[in-house]
Order: structure tokens, then C-alpha cells, then sequence
């Protein structure tokens, strides 16, 4: 799972209705692919990032970053930023590991870098 | 035409033999490869711009293939997590996380430029087990991913559908989530290559039209059964073998969007006396 996908994962477990998103990470094995850096598809992505929820990602898997609190207004222009986005989105990738709901508390395994996301019955 | 469907559960029945056996089988990778070019052509996405897809029901990624060099980005959802598995170790470019998407995709409003799925929904209509009610799994699957989908994006299902029931249900079960559009159907005339394709735009766009399907004739859809009489009726009258059987045959295989030769001053003609 790359943190561009952890950006868009939410626990919808009935009854969950507040702090669903974003998952906190529990990190066990954390690799890191070389892709193609796309400058088009990121700024296309740009807005549809949720900011905060990335910087708490990297957080949670302690990497040392250099973002600004928030998504700066010239960001599309910006290609050193967009470098940066690209890695922290694409390039990083939780192998092994877990995403807690910080509302209810459900966990969520995350094998061969695969998110379950599987719920039973009575959670729907 | 066999229906896995009717044998057991999704996660079940893609276990790890048949997932293998899936993505190795060359004739299931080229029919996957065809339809989802198909899918990827009615989202009609704008030219040369990288979009950022949902694969719902992605298996082993034969999808996502096609997706990635279309030049394109997706997320994937499967149910079955053996499929996944394969999709991993065939290093697919797109992530993967697995889900039963009759329990709602759990992702995040508007961040997909639109949805593609091949031969996935229809499983959303079994009734395996005693707490799965069709109609409230689609109604849950479609709301999630109206929302998850940005405005004027469009969603496109290739399904087989088992009967008429089945299709009134999928189809009614998205307007009532507020998608718009229909159902096209490829090769009607022919048993073999008819492919259906439910089409859903969300959000009202300006104008929209259905895509047109492939090898269809001219006429009205309702003109069918009274061709049928017609075509039956004419077929007693001719000769077996003869030249109009030959043009009419070679007329309806046309229709099916099958590979015929062209007509010309030999067609349906006697060979000559050998010796």
C-alpha cells in the first residue's frame, strides 16, 4: 500500500462516525519502489490530497520530511514540491503492517502489502 | 456459458488454484484485455491527460494492465485476497487493497476521474448467506462509489447478466443513487459476442448521449421480434446451400460482428464437375 492509497482509505464500521479518517499506520516493513515521476498526474492530484491526513502518514511511519503545514497556493508550479509529493505518495510503501481507526479503534491488516479492509457482518 | 457465480462465494471461489489458472489462461487475459479497452474507451476520458481510476473487482490485475498503458493510474478492490496476492507478485502499478465492495468501498469523496469493472457485479446479486439481501448490498456499493467518484465522472460495468430481473434490479439500485445513463449492449444480435456494458455517469453533466454499441443494426431495438418472424419464415422457404442462404448466413454473421468474407461473383456458386 502507498500512501497515496492510505490518503484515500476510510473506516466506514457502523456506528464510526467521527476521527474514521485518516487510519493511523502501525509500520512493521517499509520499502520504497523507483517510479516514473509524472509531473501531469500529480498536479491533477494536487487538490484531491488530503494534506493533513499525508503529513500524518509520514508521521506515523517516522519519516523525516520537509512539507509545509499546509498545501502552499503555487504547489502546481512548483516542481521540487511535486518531486517530493511524488516519493512521499508513490515511491513509499507499507509492506507489512497495520491502519488503526482512531474513532473506534478497529484494525485493519495490511500483508504483503495488501490493506484488509474485510468487515464482518455485524460492522456493516 | 458457465456462471461461477452459481458455485460458491467470490472469496471462495477465486481461491489460489483458480486465481492462478485465471491469469495464466491466455484466452480469459485476451477476452479481459478486450473488454476493458471497451470500458476505457465509453469513460470517455480526456485525450493524452493521466486520469486516476477505480478497478472495481480487479483480480489479478489483467485490467490494470490495460489501465497502466493507457497511461493511466487505479486502485484496485477485490474480494478475494488470493487474486490479490497474484496481482502483487505480477507487480502490478496500482494499489490493491481487498474488500467486499457489497459492504460500501470505504474511500474518500470525489478523488476518482472515473470507474471501470469487468465482470464483477453481477456477484453483488448473490444471495449466499442468510444476512446478504442483493438489493441492500447494490444500493451500499453504488452510494460509495457515487460519492467517491468527482463530478460528471463516469462508471462503466461490464456484466453478464442472468436475466432481465437481474438487470431491472443493478440498474434501478444506481439511479436510485443518483447515477444517470444505461445499459449498452455490444454484438447484440450474436450469443457468443454480446457483451454488456452498464454505462453510469454521476453527477448531471451538461449534455450526455450513450455511447453507441458495436455492431448493431440501424433498426429499433422493439423492431426485433417481428424480424425474427420474418427471418424464420423466410429461412423454411430457402433452399438449404443455396446463393440467398449463403448471402443471408454470411449477412447474419456480419451482424455478430464475426470475421466474413466479402461478397463477390463466387459466393454460394456450384463447383464445377471434377473428374
Amino acid at each position: 500500500m502507498h500512501l497515496l492509497t492510505h490518503n484515500l482509505l476510510q473506516c466506514i464500521v457502523q456506528g464510526c462516525r467521527t476521527n474514521s479518517f485518516p487510519l493511523r499506520i502501525i509500520p512493521e516493513d517499509v520499502q520504497e519502489d523507483e517510479r516514473d515521476f509524472n509531473q501531469e498526474f500529480m498536479v491533477r492530484m494536487l487538490p484531491r490530497i488530503h494534506w493533513a491526513a499525508l503529513l500524518s502518514a509520514l508521521e506515523n511511519l517516522s519519516i523525516q520530511h520537509e512539507l509545509p503545514a499546509e498545501l502552499p497556493a503555487d504547489a502546481s508550479s512548483n516542481e521540487e514540491l511535486l518531486q517530493k509529493l511524488h516519493r512521499y505518495l508513490l515511491e513509499i510503501r507499507v509492506q507489512q503492517g497495520a491502519l488503526i481507526c482512531n474513532g473506534c479503534g478497529r484494525k485493519y491488516d495490511v500483508r504483503q502489502s495488501i490493506p484488509n479492509m474485510m468487515l464482518n457482518e455485524d460492522e456493516v | 456459458m458457465s456462471r461461477p457465480e452459481l458455485i460458491a462465494p467470490p472469496e471462495v471461489f477465486y481461491n489460489r488454484d483458480e486465481a492462478r489458472k485465471y491469469t495464466v489462461n491466455s484466452r480469459i487475459q485476451e477476452i479481459q484485455a478486450q473488454m476493458t479497452e471497451r470500458a476505457l474507451e465509453l469513460l470517455n476520458l480526456p485525450p493524452d491527460e493521466p486520469a486516476f481510476l477505480l478497478d472495481v473487482g480487479c483480480g489479478s490485475g489483467l485490467s490494470g494492465q490495460v489501465i497502466t498503458e493507457a497511461g493511466h493510474s487505479f486502485v484496485g478492490v477485490d474480494i478475494s485476497g488470493d487474486m490479490l496476492e497474484v496481482a502483487v507478485e505480477n507487480e502490478t502499478e496500482g494499489d490493491v487493497y481487498q474488500r467486499d465492495i457489497g459492504h460500501g468501498l470505504g474511500l474518500r469523496e470525489a478523488v476518482f476521474d472515473g470507474a471501470v469493472s469487468i465482470s464483477a457485479i453481477q456477484w453483488l446479486c448473490n444471495a449466499d448467506k442468510k444476512s446478504n439481501v442483493p438489493h441492500k448490498r447494490l444500493m451500499r456499493f453504488f452510494n460509495s462509489l457515487y460519492k467517491c467518484l468527482v463530478r460528471g465522472a463516469r462508471a462503466i460495468f461490464q456484466f453478464y447478466p442472468q436475466d432481465d430481473q437481474q438487470l431491472a434490479l443493478i440498474t434501478n439500485c444506481a439511479m436510485k443513487c443518483g447515477f444517470s445513463g444505461g445499459l449498452v449492449v455490444d454484438y447484440p444480435n450474436s450469443t457468443k459476442a454480446k457483451k454488456y456494458f452498464l454505462c453510469l455517469f454521476a453527477g448531471a453533466p451538461t449534455s450526455y448521449e450513450l455511447p453507441k454499441a458495436l455492431g448493431e443494426d440501424e433498426g429499433e431495438p422493439s423492431e426485433g421480434s417481428s424480424k425474427k418472424k420474418f427471418h424464420h419464415r423466410e429461412r423454411k422457404s430457402m433452399k438449404s446451400k443455396s446463393k440467398d442462404w449463403v448471402l443471408n448466413k454470411k449477412e447474419r454473421q456480419r451482424r455478430q460482428g464475426k470475421d466474413v468474407r466479402p461478397d463477390s461473383k463466387y459466393t454460394g456458386r456450384k463447383r464445377g464437375p471434377k473428374f
